[in-house]
Parts: C-alpha cells; structure tokens; sequence
C-alpha cells in the first residue's frame, strides 16, 4: 500500500496526479484505465479541499493506494473536515448547465462514471471516500 | 499550466499549454471571460493541441461562458483536441453540443460564417 499527506491547498493537485500516476505505473495497468483512476481521485482530492476543508493549507488529506494485480485499484481518501452534503442522485443535464451558466455536480458524476464503486463514511470526525476501480 | 492568447483579425486563439484542474482552471477562467466581457461578438478558438489533461473544473470555465459568448451572436469553437480530453467531454456529452474540428484552419473556417452572419 502506498500513502501519502498532502496540505488543502489546491496546487497540490498536480502532485496528487503524479503521486497516483507514479504508483499505477509500478503495475501492469492500461493507460486508460489509469487515466481514469487519477481524474476519479483528482476530483474527489479537489472536491475535499474545497467543500470540507475551504481550501484551508493547514489541514491536511491523506492518500492511499491499495492494489490488488489484475483484480482491483482502491485508494481511500481520508480527512478530519466539515461532512460533506451530498445529493441523493448524481444525474447532469449538461444542456441545462450551459443553458443557466452552471458549473456544479460535474465532478461528482464525473467520479462515479470513473470507478466503478464510491463508498462514503463518516466516522468519528474522518470523511473517508473509497474509489475502487476493477482490473479485470 | 500556461495560456497563450493570440489575436488575430476578428478571432481569439486560447491556448492551454498543459493540464487543467481546479486551480489552474482560475487561469484559463480569467482568459475566457476577459474576451467575453471586452469583445462586442466573441469569436473563440479554443486551441486544445498542447492541453494534456482536463477536470470538471477546466470543464466548468467553458459551461459558464458558453451561453453569454451565444447571447453576443459570438461562438466557441474547439480545435486539435487530444483523445484524453475529448473523452472528459464525451462522459459529459459536451461533444454533442459545442463545435470540435481538427485544427486551427477549420475553426477560423466555421467562425468566419459566425461572423458573416452578425
């Protein structure tokens, strides 16, 4: 398993890329699938920064990367922010959105149309996000 | 992330150079929306070649200027996309509903219609 801690700072987006790139290098995975492993994590990442942490940098997310060969990718995304509010359906009209100048829920569908399976917990003052992702 | 914006005639070329998320997003945000607000017609090209890497909030920036770009009778045309990025698009099903041509060349073709009809 692979870990790390990064500050709530958006710049540490790009690092966070790279960290999850890094590691899924080291296996035997297809590039598009890890394509979609980093962009799932980069918004789930930036979603925490912003919506729990207020993008405050001396708060911290910890990353981890756990990698079942040929079988399965989860990383947990862990921090001690506000519990994120979440709507109970993950649906965009795009049309809609360009219609009314509104950015909102993108990166959520895009999350789950990423993975195949986002947990969500809430447990003693930690928000945990669990993207997994099939290999095989 | 770097943007390089070039001028030329009635068109604006924005070049992201590198990846969009959501900090380097503010960026590509502020280059958009200068040439929404200070252009009577907007015409755009979005020049996607050198753009390696695109999140929801890169997404975002042209969502929310899409709509008052059309109100000036201007457009926003997508040119040289990379396969990374088009696919963020096509999950969204942006790709149904902007314009996408293979390079600069074709958009200033397209927006010069855009223009004849102002």
């Amino acid at each position: 398993m692979s870990k790390k801690v990064f500050s709530c700072d958006l710049r540490n987006l790009s690092q966070i890329r790279a960290f999850v790139s890094d590691t899924l290098k080291e296996y035997s995975i297809r590039s598009e699938i890890r394509e979609q492993i980093i962009l799932a994590t980069d918004e789930a990442c930036a979603n925490t920064i912003i919506h729990s942490n207020n993008c405050c940098t001396e708060r911290f997310i910890e990353l981890s990367l756990n990698v079942i060969p040929e079988q399965k990718v989860a990383i947990q995304i862990t921090d001690m922010g506000k519990k994120p509010v979440l709507p109970n359906e993950i649906e965009i009209n795009i049309e809609e959105n360009i219609r009314s100048s509104k950015r909102g829920g993108m990166g959520l569908y895009l999350m789950q149309e990423m993975v195949d399976q986002v947990i969500r917990i809430h447990d003693s003052g930690k928000n945990i996000v669990i993207l997994e992702k099939r290999l095989n | 992330m770097n943007i390089k914006t070039l001028i030329e005639g009635n068109y604006v070329i924005i070049k992201p150079i590198g990846e969009v998320d959501a900090f380097s997003a503010i960026a590509l945000d502020n280059a958009v929306g200068d040439v929404v607000k200070n252009y009577e017609q907007p015409l755009i090209i979005l020049d996607g070649s050198e753009l390696t890497y695109i999140s929801s909030a890169g997404i975002g920036v042209f969502i929310t200027y899409l709509e008052p770009i059309r109100k000036k009778k201007g457009d926003l045309i997508f040119s040289g996309m990379r396969k990374e990025v088009l696919y963020v698009f096509s999950i969204l099903g942006l790709d149904k509903l902007v314009v996408i041509v293979e390079n600069v060349s074709q958009a200033k073709e397209r927006l010069s219609h855009v223009k004849e009809s102002f």
